[in-house]
C-alpha cells in the first residue's frame, strides 16, 4: 500500500490511502486514524478523516519538524494490529418521506422516471457507510447510494434547509444535521438529532460507522421528534 | 452582572484559541483571527494565554464596567478610552466599577481583542468558549454582542502599579500593509496552468466586502486550472487558499468548514497569518512564495519567541493582580 504524506500547513499533514473513493480505502482512512489514537505522539492534536485521506493536526514545537513526525506517523501506521472492536456501529435512521418533509420527491421522481414509492425503496434498501463527517458539524458523506438515484443537486441552494432534512446530491446521499443553506434535492426529514453540541461527542453518526433508513409515518415522526427532546 | 454592553460595535465575540479535537465531527475550530494579538492581551492581565477575550472588529464597543477589572487591548490600535480618556494598548490597565471603555476607528489593522483578567465567564461548549455563530454555539449565546447584553467576569485589581507595557514592536507587523503575504504552494497547485501560477504571485488582490471570519473572498485576476478535475473532497485548515470554479480564490480563516471539494493553490505561512487577520474589506494584497521547510522553520522560531516573551511577562505579573477568587 503506498502512502503519500503531505504537508497541508506547518502543523497539519494529510495521508492519501488512494485515488479513488472505494470502501475498502476509506476503511484505511479510519483504520489508521484508530492506529494513531492509541499511541498518540507527543504534540499530536487530532485527526481528520475524509473520503481518501486522513489529516493529522499536531504542534511542530512539540512534536518536531514535518519530517519527524512522518517518521513517527509511518512507525504508528506500520502497527500489525488490526482495528478489532472499533465500536462501529449500524445505526436505524426513521425518515419520514411525506410531501410536507419531502419537497423535491415529486421532482425525482419525474426526472429519474421512478415512482415515488420506488424511490423510497431505493433508498431504505441499501447499508450506507458513513465515509466521513464534514461541511458541517455532523454531516454524513455517506457511500452506497443506488444508481439509480444519481441527481445533480438544486441549480441553486435554498436559503434554509430545515434541521434533519434527506436529501440526495450527485452520487451523494446525506442528512442535514442543523438548519443551513443547502443545494441537495430533499426527499424526507427525520426527525432524530444527528448533532447536540451540549453532549459529548456530540454526534450520533460516527466515521467509520453505518447507517440504513427505515420509512415512517408523519405521527411517528411527531412522537419520535417529541422523545428525542429528552 | 459585570459589563453592560452600552454599544455592541460592528462585530465583537467572545473568542478563545479556538474548539479544537472535534473537527472529526464536523466541528468548525473558530477562535481568534489574530492568535498573536489575542494571546498577548490575555498575557498581560496575568491570564493563560488561551482564556476567553472579546474580538473587536472595526468598530469596537461601549461597555460599562460594574465590577472592579484589570483588562489589556492589544492588536489594532482602535484608540481605547475609559470615561473618553485615551488609555494605552498593550498594557494591563485599572478599570473601576462605573467605568465607560469605548472605542475610536483603528489607526491601522481591524481587529482588536480586550482581555479580562480571570476570563470572561461564559459556559465553554466542547471544550472551548470560542464563539461559532453558524453552529450557532458557544461564547456568548453564541452571537456576536447586542446593546444591552451582560457579561460575567470576576473582580480583579492591581497590587501593584504596572510601569511598563509591551513594546509596539509586538505588534509592529500590524502596519506592514504592503508587503506580501508569504505562502507555501498549496497541494493542488500543479492542477493550476503555468499562467495562473503566474497570476496568483502577480496579481493585487483585493478583498471584497463578503468576506468574514469564515474566509477571505478576493477579487482579481481568475485562476484556472490545466484541465476540468474535481476534487475528491479533503481537510482544509487556517489559511488555505482554496480557488472555487469561477477562479477567485478564497483564503479560509478562523470560522472555515472542516473540509473542503475546491482546489487549493496555496496555504498562508503561520506566520503571516496574525498579519493577514488584520486586512479587511477593500485593502489589496498580493502573494510571494515561501518554502514548506522555511515557513515551518520560522514558524517555530516565533513561537519560541513568544514562550520566552510569555515567561517574561508571566514573571513581571506575578503577584501584581488579585482577584475575588484570592
Amino acid at each position: 500500500m503506498t502512502l503519500s504524506l503531505f504537508p497541508l500547513s506547518e502543523g497539519a499533514i494529510t495521508i492519501e490511502f488512494g485515488e479513488k473513493v472505494t470502501k475498502v480505502v476509506n476503511q484505511r482512512v479510519h483504520e489508521a486514524a484508530w492506529k494513531i489514537a492509541q499511541h498518540p505522539f507527543s504534540g499530536f492534536i487530532e485527526s481528520v478523516p475524509t473520503f481518501t485521506s486522513l489529516t493529522i493536526y499536531y504542534n511542530p514545537i512539540i512534536a518536531g519538524n514535518f519530517e519527524l513526525v512522518c517518521k513517527k506517523l509511518l512507525s504508528a501506521l506500520s502497527n500489525e494490529f488490526a482495528m478489532i472492536d472499533q465500536n462501529q456501529k449500524l445505526h436505524r435512521v426513521p425518515v419520514c418521506y411525506d410531501v410536507d418533509f419531502a419537497p423535491d420527491l415529486l421532482l425525482l421522481s419525474h426526472s429519474l422516471n421512478l415512482s415515488q414509492k420506488e424511490i423510497i425503496e431505493l433508498h431504505t434498501k441499501p447499508v450506507y457507510d458513513v465515509y466521513f463527517l464534514g461541511f458541517s458539524a455532523g454531516f454524513p458523506f455517506l457511500g452506497g447510494l443506488s444508481e439509480k438515484l444519481f441527481h445533480p443537486r438544486r441549480p441553486s441552494p435554498r436559503l434554509k434547509v430545515p434541521a434533519g432534512s434527506v436529501g440526495i446530491a450527485g452520487n451523494q446521499t446525506g442528512v442535514y444535521p442543523i438548519e443551513t443553506p443547502g443545494g441537495w434535492q430533499i426527499i424526507g426529514r427525520t426527525p432524530l438529532r444527528l448533532f447536540n453540541y451540549e453532549s459529548n461527542p456530540p454526534v450520533w453518526l460516527k466515521p467509520g460507522d453505518q447507517v440504513c433508513f427505515y420509512p415512517i409515518t408523519k405521527e411517528e415522526f411527531f412522537n419520535l421528534e417529541a422523545q428525542d427532546e429528552h | 452582572m459585570s459589563i453592560k454592553v452600552l454599544s455592541p460595535g460592528l462585530y465583537t465575540t467572545v473568542q478563545d484559541i479556538g474548539r479544537t479535537g472535534f473537527q472529526k465531527y464536523g466541528v468548525v475550530v473558530s477562535g481568534a483571527m489574530d492568535t498573536i494579538s489575542y494571546r498577548l492581551a490575555n498575557l498581560l492581565v496575568g491570564n493563560f494565554s488561551n482564556e476567553a477575550a472579546l474580538e473587536i472588529t472595526l468598530l469596537g464597543p461601549t461597555l460599562l464596567f460594574n465590577k472592579n477589572a484589570v483588562i489589556s487591548i492589544c492588536g489594532a490600535d482602535m484608540t481605547p478610552k475609559i470615561n473618553g480618556k485615551a488609555t494605552p494598548i498593550g498594557k494591563a490597565i485599572e478599570v473601576k466599577k462605573g467605568d465607560i471603555v469605548s472605542f475610536g476607528t483603528p489607526l491601522s489593522g481591524c481587529r482588536s481583542y480586550l482581555a479580562i483578567s480571570g476570563g470572561i465567564q461564559v459556559e465553554p461548549v466542547l471544550g472551548s468558549k470560542s464563539t461559532f455563530v453558524q453552529g450557532p454555539f458557544g461564547g456568548y449565546r453564541g452571537r456576536k454582542l447586542r446593546k444591552d447584553d451582560e457579561l460575567l467576569i470576576l473582580e480583579t485589581w492591581l497590587n501593584k502599579k504596572i510601569n511598563w507595557r509591551l513594546s509596539p514592536f509586538s505588534y509592529s507587523f500590524i502596519h506592514e500593509e504592503l508587503s506580501p503575504i508569504r505562502v507555501i504552494k498549496g497541494k493542488q497547485y500543479d492542477w493550476f496552468s503555468a499562467s495562473a501560477q503566474k497570476a496568483f504571485f502577480k496579481t493585487k488582490y483585493k478583498i471584497q466586502s463578503e468576506s468574514n471570519r469564515m474566509g477571505f473572498r478576493l477579487d482579481g485576476e481568475p485562476l484556472y486550472l490545466h484541465f476540468q478535475k474535481e476534487l475528491i473532497t479533503e481537510a482544509v485548515t487556517f489559511g488555505s487558499i482554496q480557488v472555487p470554479p469561477n477562479g477567485l480564490p478564497i483564503i479560509l480563516m478562523a470560522d472555515r468548514q472542516t473540509t473542503g471539494g475546491y482546489p487549493k493553490i496555496a496555504q498562508v505561512a503561520a506566520i503571516d497569518l496574525p498579519r493577514l487577520a488584520q486586512r479587511k474589506p477593500g485593502n489589496s494584497i498580493s502573494f510571494t512564495e515561501i518554502s514548506f521547510n522555511e515557513a515551518q522553520q520560522l514558524y517555530i522560531e516565533i513561537e519560541n519567541d513568544f514562550n520566552s516573551l510569555q515567561k517574561i511577562i508571566e514573571y513581571r505579573m506575578k503577584g501584581v493582580i488579585h482577584s475575588e477568587m484570592d
